[in-house]
Formats: structure tokens, sequence, C-alpha cells
């Protein structure tokens, strides 16, 4: 059973503390089969045990998906629902579409690492302007009791958070906490091994000849031409030649070759108890069904994120996922008690944030649409540069 | 009469930092503090004082510290995740004088990214209690109510938790003690709701207050006798393990240490001497090594991973802990990194056992039992020399007795052996010998007990006793 806008604005405005959905995942290579975790500094997997509520007993599990990456791909999910046209988000975009650049690039407030608060729009200008010197700046005056203008440009970041650090206060900008925290965990891990190699149809062989970098940063087999004539390459340094194949490693010497589970389970969480601290005035005046409205449109996007977000689950090469059941979420209302369910398709999630939305602007809160911001030149050169330098000599 | 907080960790696990800004370790369970200064974010998040949530909140502080009910918890691994930073907007680096590109995102703009850890803590039960038993909540509930209530998270702003009153209790798993803690927590204490406003209102990071020890509440054990060494084990980590042979190296390096680092003067249970200096006759602090051994791990090497203390069952824990807890910890609650060395064979360090999951070895339940069946793991020293006819028979006699010695009961069987029943152990042959003061050197022999009943441990026995040698385990 779905949820109607008037039982979520009920949840909102009551006791409720929080939304939940518990989903489980194969992969889609089958059960049993190889999916490849995340790795981290050292190569290494964040592994960690759990009491397996099925089994009740202790398993080791591999972390599939952090906090941050889901977050990412929720915001991801919105954009390009809202790129289908089935939603209508306020949005800063920025086009890096400069004739010199080598790569053109477009950044939204929802890719941008560091959301509105993101120092690419601050290094940008709207209507001659730089966005975050004009009169009125979006995010200086802005605060929990005051999140009217977050509303309005980028309500995304009243759900995933946002720390204006980049601004004239500095680490003391604006802070809002995040209302929605999901991650994907796989149960009963058993780690595999994967192997490296490359068979060269060319056959070059290491010993054929020594490979010297020039000074424009080429490779040549002349000594004179060298930029370095005492550093000699092997054909394999120039991406050349067989690798041997070997089992790959990491630096402790387990393996990182993926692993096999008996389910993946991704866990979202929306705090409403977060969303209810928000404020949102208008004319400088707080209003109680005011800001209700504005809560339950955040409620709305947070579940439309988190719904959107489970439609195709293909985390990284190897790791496609797939759920073996609706999506339901669950309101966990007073202590012990056993929370209500309902379900929720993606299109019935965009529908009830349309209608929140709709509502919302009705009581007379603002609602942004797309806003092209332009980089300054200063921007685009540092961008250019970048992409002008040759891979060889990064890092 | 009771009052109690319950926090729900909505995502079934829990982040916040046992180590400060190393965030290498998570932090189980929460302290106290943590709740307090969630109750006090909630109530001035808006900026405005409501006087009754003050007065709640003041109230709340002026109490004792609460007995908290949290089950195990296990830990992921910590690793560094990198995040791009904000407050750099250049997307070069500088490398050998070359200006470079950050690690490129699908764009080609990079972006400084630090690395950053997130310790969690994965309870079994993502349901916690901190209870204050004979405390009334009383007019102050409607209050406490709805700011807990409002409190979103505990740790980590991704640490989304329910928090609620209640008036009924549940089983304490870890109790405040004055004495020997197992783990420091940080309290609430009269004074923090206006600390913690001045640090807010001056921008500063809160700091840690007021450190309170808490110790795990054991289960109740059946047992039908115990023995002269308290159960409670005070556990002591090393850095890096030593063979069984340097045992009495080791506990005379520990007593070294705790001699010289507790408060003065010294009682008779710490030092073993009179005020006299005559060898106390009364049952004294042991001193022992806590080695991987095991009577069914054929991979057991026998490599001391740590140090027991016991006291014997006549001191108060609030005495141990006014003496031991200067030795084992800091000003600041976290365990002391202690030296041991003898100036010639060996040096470590060593501190106490904090870990919400320590190896087997270092945990008191391994030691103590009960059991009916015990194995030496170090040799019995023997105080007197037995030989001629019926010397195997006297020597059991003199081992029974050796078990009464320390309020055991005797046991049904004594079995002597150059060789112990535990792998790992060593042959007594190979243990140096207990030397009396005069040079002369105690003979010493493996055995295993068998008593008609269970025991409570630590079992340790014969002249050795208080420095390490006659230790047993359960087998």
């Amino acid at each position: 059973m779905s949820i109607t806008l008037s039982e979520l604005r009920g949840m909102v405005s009551g006791s409720a503390i929080a939304l939940r959905c518990v989903t489980e995942y194969q992969p889609t290579g089958g059960l049993g089969s190889k999916i490849f975790p995340p790795t981290y500094e050292g190569k290494k997997y964040a592994t960690e045990k759990r009491l397996d509520p099925k089994s009740q007993k202790e398993v080791k599990c591999v972390l599939l998906d952090s906090v941050q990456s889901q977050a990412n791909r929720m915001e991801l999910a919105l954009l390009k629902a809202h790129r289908d046209s089935k939603i209508a988000l306020p949005l800063l975009v920025v086009k890096f579409n400069d004739k010199k650049l080598i790569k053109q690039i477009t950044v939204t407030s929802l890719d941008a690492p560091h959301r509105i608060a993101d120092a690419i729009f601050r290094d940008c200008t709207l209507n001659g302007k730089k966005f975050r010197d004009r009169e009125v700046d979006v995010l200086s005056e802005t605060s929990a009791q005051n999140a009217t203008s977050l509303f309005e440009w980028c309500p995304t970041a009243l759900v995933f958070g946002m720390w204006d650090s980049a601004g004239k206060r500095g680490g003391m900008g604006a802070k809002f906490q995040r209302a929605i925290v999901s991650e994907i965990v796989g149960y009963d891990a058993v780690f595999g091994a994967n192997t490296i190699s490359r068979i060269d149809p060319l056959e070059i062989r290491k010993e054929a000849a020594s490979i010297y970098i020039t000074k424009d940063g080429d490779w040549t087999l002349d000594k004179s031409k060298a930029e370095n004539p005492k550093k000699q390459l092997k054909p394999s340094e120039i991406i050349h030649g067989n690798v041997t194949p070997s089992i790959d490693l990491n630096d402790d010497g387990e393996n990182v070759g993926g692993i096999t589970m008996s389910r993946a389970q991704q866990t979202t969480t929306i705090s409403l108890a977060v969303l209810r601290r928000l404020r949102f005035p208008l004319d400088g005046l707080t209003r109680s069904d005011v800001d209700l409205a504005a809560q339950t449109a955040l409620t709305a996007l947070a579940l439309s994120a988190g719904t959107l977000a489970r439609v195709d689950v293909d985390l990284r090469s190897r790791c496609h996922l797939w759920a073996t059941h609706d999506t339901k979420w669950e309101v966990l209302d007073r202590p012990g008690e056993r929370p209500h369910k309902f379900t929720l398709t993606p299109d019935e999630s965009l529908e009830l944030l349309n209608e929140s939305v709709s509502e919302a602007k009705k009581i007379g809160l603002p609602w942004g649409g797309e806003t092209e911001l332009k980089p300054i030149d200063n921007l685009i050169e540092l961008v250019k540069r970048s992409q002008e330098l040759s891979p060889k000599k990064s890092g | 009469m009771m009052f109690t907080i319950g926090i729900n960790f909505l995502n079934g696990w829990y982040m916040a930092a046992a180590d400060g800004t190393e965030k290498r370790r998570a932090e189980w369970p929460p302290h106290p503090d943590r709740v307090f200064m969630a109750l006090t974010a909630a109530a001035l998040f808006d900026g405005n004082e409501d006087v009754e949530e003050l007065d709640a909140l003041r109230w709340l502080e002026s109490l004792p510290p609460p007995y908290i009910t949290a089950s195990r918890a296990t830990f992921r691994d910590s690793v560094t995740s990198y995040v791009p930073v904000n407050d750099i907007s250049s997307p070069l680096t500088k490398v050998k004088k070359k200006y470079v590109p950050y690690q490129e995102m699908q764009w080609s703009i990079g972006r400084n990214r630090q690395p950053r850890r997130f310790p969690i803590a994965i309870p079994r039960d993502p349901v916690l209690y901190m209870t204050w038993p004979d405390r009334n909540v009383g007019k102050h509930r409607p209050t406490l109510e709805n700011l807990a209530s409002r409190v979103t998270n505990l740790g980590h702003s991704a640490s989304f938790v329910q928090m609620w009153v209640q008036d009924n209790g549940m089983p304490a798993t870890w109790m405040p003690t004055g004495s020997v803690p197992q783990m420091y927590l940080r309290a609430i204490t009269a004074g923090r709701l206006d600390a913690l406003t001045q640090d807010y209102n001056e921008k500063r990071r809160p700091v840690p207050a007021f450190w309170q020890g808490y110790s795990r509440v054991q289960e109740a054990k059946k047992f039908a006798h115990g023995s002269v060494f308290d159960s409670n084990l005070i556990i002591l980590t090393l850095d890096r393990g030593l063979p069984l042979t340097f045992t009495l190296e080791l506990t005379a390096a520990l007593r070294s240490l705790i001699l010289a680092t507790a408060p003065g003067p010294l009682p008779e249970w710490l030092s073993g001497h009179t005020p006299t200096r005559k060898p106390t006759l009364y049952p004294h602090l042991a001193l022992f090594p806590l080695p991987f051994v095991d009577p069914n791990i054929k991979y057991a090497d026998g490599k001391i991973m740590g140090l027991g203390i016991s006291l014997p069952t006549y001191v108060t824990r609030t005495e141990a802990g006014s003496y031991l807890g200067p030795v084992l910890y800091k000003s600041n609650g976290q365990p002391t990194k202690n030296r041991l060395f003898n100036g010639k064979s060996f040096e470590r360090s060593v501190m106490a056992e904090d870990r919400e999951h320590p190896p087997k070895t270092l945990t008191s339940e391994s030691w103590t039992g009960p059991s009916k069946r015990w194995a030496t793991v170090t040799p019995i020293s023997l105080n007197r020399h037995f030989d001629g006819k019926n010397m195997w028979k006297k020597t059991n006699k003199h081992l029974i007795k050796a078990c009464q010695d320390i309020d055991l009961p005797a046991p049904d069987a004594v079995q002597t052996s150059m060789y112990t029943s535990l792998y790992g152990a060593l042959p007594s042959s190979k243990y140096p010998p207990l030397l009396r003061k005069d040079g002369h050197r105690l003979r010493h022999i493996h055995a295993t007990f068998t008593f008609h009943e269970e025991v409570l441990g630590p079992v340790l026995v014969g002249a050795g006793r208080f420095r390490g040698y006659g230790l047993c385990k359960p087998c």
C-alpha cells in the first residue's frame, strides 16, 4: 500500500522520528556470483562482523557502498529524473563550453562535491556579478532558522547536508546536517581471487629495446633524444608487452578478487527529526503551516531520492545488484512499537514530490528553477591548464 | 524508583571516534557526556533558551553517573577515504616543481582530497539504555521527554538516533566504579551545561570534562569454591609477545613498575611486605603471564600476550583503584603505555586492555573458568624437596596442600609430570628456577588437578604463585 500526501504530512507533523527502507539484493549474475566491493587505501575492503538477524550468528560483512557514495548516487538519480522532465528541481548549472577547452563540461548543484556551497559556484557569476558577492547572497544569511532561500535555490542541500566553508565566514559558514543516510553491506562475505594478466598481440618482448622519455613527454628508442638518458624504461612501462599472470593482492597480501555473499542489504534512513528543526520564514515571519509544507516537500524529496536510487543499483564494474523485493518504507514512531509500512514505486515517489512542491508553492514558498551561472575567466583558465597537462606528468 | 534514557541507533551502527582526531577506533559504548551534549544541542539548537529545559539539564548534570545497558559491538575496519575539500578551489597541485591536476573527476576539474576515517561500531542490539537508579525524574519528565525526542544524532551527524525517557531500567552491563575500571567514559558533571554554552559562544570545540571508570558486569558464576584471588582480573596487553621462559623477569618488571608508580605509602597487599620489611603472611597481589596456550588448539604458540593482575579477595576494589588507577590510567581516562624492561634481555610496553573484543587469551573468562580440571601453564615451584621412597606420593600430598593454601578444596586427583597437557606451554625443564634469598634453587613441576566440583580461578599454586609460577588454566 502506498502513501498519500496527507499521510506524509501527518507523519512529518506527528511523532514519527524517521522513515527507513531496508532492501535486499542479489548479484545480477545470480546467487553465488562474485561482486567487487570498493577498495580503500592499501587496496583494502572495509570489512566488519555483524550479527545476522536471519541466522542470529555473527558473520563477516563487507561495505559495498558507503554513506558518501550513496548520497552521490541519490543526487544523480534526482538529476536524471529532472533531466527526464519527471520533476522540476531548483538547480544551479555551470557550463564550461569555452572553445579553448579540450573537453566541454557541465556541473550542477547535484553533482558538485559540496552542492550549492561548492567553490565552483563561488567562482561563477550571475547576471554579471560574482554569485557570492551579490546584494543578497543565498548562503550568507541562511541558517536552520532561516532556510527559505536554500529551499528556493537548492532544497537537496537541506536533505543531503551542506557546509558553506568556502564563503566569507570560512569554517563558521552555514551548516546543515544531512537528513538522509544510506549504505549497502554484503553479508557472509567470502573473499575471492582475481588474476591480472595481458597477452600482447604484437608479442613485444622486454629485451627488445630500452625506452627513453623525451622532453615533451613522449617516448623514443633514441637515447640522444632522451630527457634523462640514464633513465631507461621497459616496454611494459609504456603499456606494451605481456603482463605475467598474477593474483591481485592488497598491501597486506590479502586477496582482493571480489567476494561472494549470501545477500546485500541497503539501509536508508530519513530523519524527520532533522527536517523538523528547519524553519522557513516568509517576509520575516515564521508560520507553522509554512514550515510543515516545506518539511513535507523535503521529506518527499528524500523519499524520491532513496526510491529512485534503488532503480538500477550498478555500483561499479562487476558490482551490479538486483533487488529481491519491492521498496518498502517503515515509519519509526514510538519506541518498541511495530513500524507501519508502505510501498513506494519510483513513479509514486515522484508524484508525491510534485504534489508536495505544488502545495508548498501554493502556501507561498519559493521553488526556483534552473539557474545558469557563468564561470569566471580564472576558473576557465585553470580548467584549461589541467586539461592540457599530459596524464603522464600527473601525480 | 529510577529513570532511563533509551537510545536506538536507527542505521544499526554508531559513528564516533574513541581516540579523538586519530579516528582509528570507534567508541563503544557511547559516553554519557555525549548524550548530555546531544540533549543540550537539542535544547539550544534554535538559539532560544527555554527555562524549563535548562532546569532539566541542570538537574541531569547533578546526578551521579548512570549505569549502562549495551550489547557487545563489533567494529568496521578502519579504512581511509579521500574526500574533496571545499576551501581550496585550484584543481592543480605542485609535484616536484610541476603543476599537475589532482585526481581527476569525471569533468577534469581536479579537487584536493584529504584522507578521512569514519570509525563505526556495530552493536549486536542497536538499542542502548542509560539508567539512573534511585532517581525520580519527577517534574522534569515531560521536558526531558520532549528534549530527547528532538535529538537527531549521537556522535557523527550520520549516526541517526531515536532517544526517549522511560521509568524502568534494564539489567546493567557497565557499572560506574571507583576501583580499577575496565574502561573510562566521559561523564556528566555539575557545571557541564554552562561549560558547553561558554565553549559554543566562544566558538571552541567542547573539551572532555570528567572521566568516570566503568567495569563490565560479570555474569553470576555458579561455583563451589573460589580461591584467595579475586576472579575479576586486571588484564594488561603487551605490545609484542615473549616466550614463557621470560615469566619471572616480566612479572618482576611489572612489580617494579607498580611499586615505583603507585602512590605511597604502599599497603601490605601491594608490596608483599609488612611495615617492618618482612614478607607478609597474607595473600598479596599476584602477577602472572597470559600466554596463548590451549588444551585443544594445536597451533597455540605459548607466546605471552599480556599480563594478569589478581588482587586478594579481602582488598576492596575502591582501595585497589586508588593505588593501581594512577599506574594504569592517565588523568584523561586513557590507558597509560608503560615501559617494562629489565636492562638486559627485553623491553616491552604494556597497557590496560580495553578493547571491546580482545583475544580470548586476554580475557578473565579464559583464566577463571569455573572448571573441575586445571592444568599448569607455568610449573609449580616446590618449597620442599622430596626424594626417596614415596617421593611422588609426598609430592602429590604437597600439591594438594598447595591448593588448600589458596582456599581451594583438596583436589580428587593430582597428576604430575615434566610436561603439561596444554598446547603451547613448555616442559618444566625449560623454565628458569625460582631462587630463594639464599640462592637455593626451588624445584618445579607440572601438574593437572581434578576437583570434585567446579572451582573458580585464577588458580595460582606453589611458592611462586605471586610471581607467575604455578599458573593453571581450565582444561
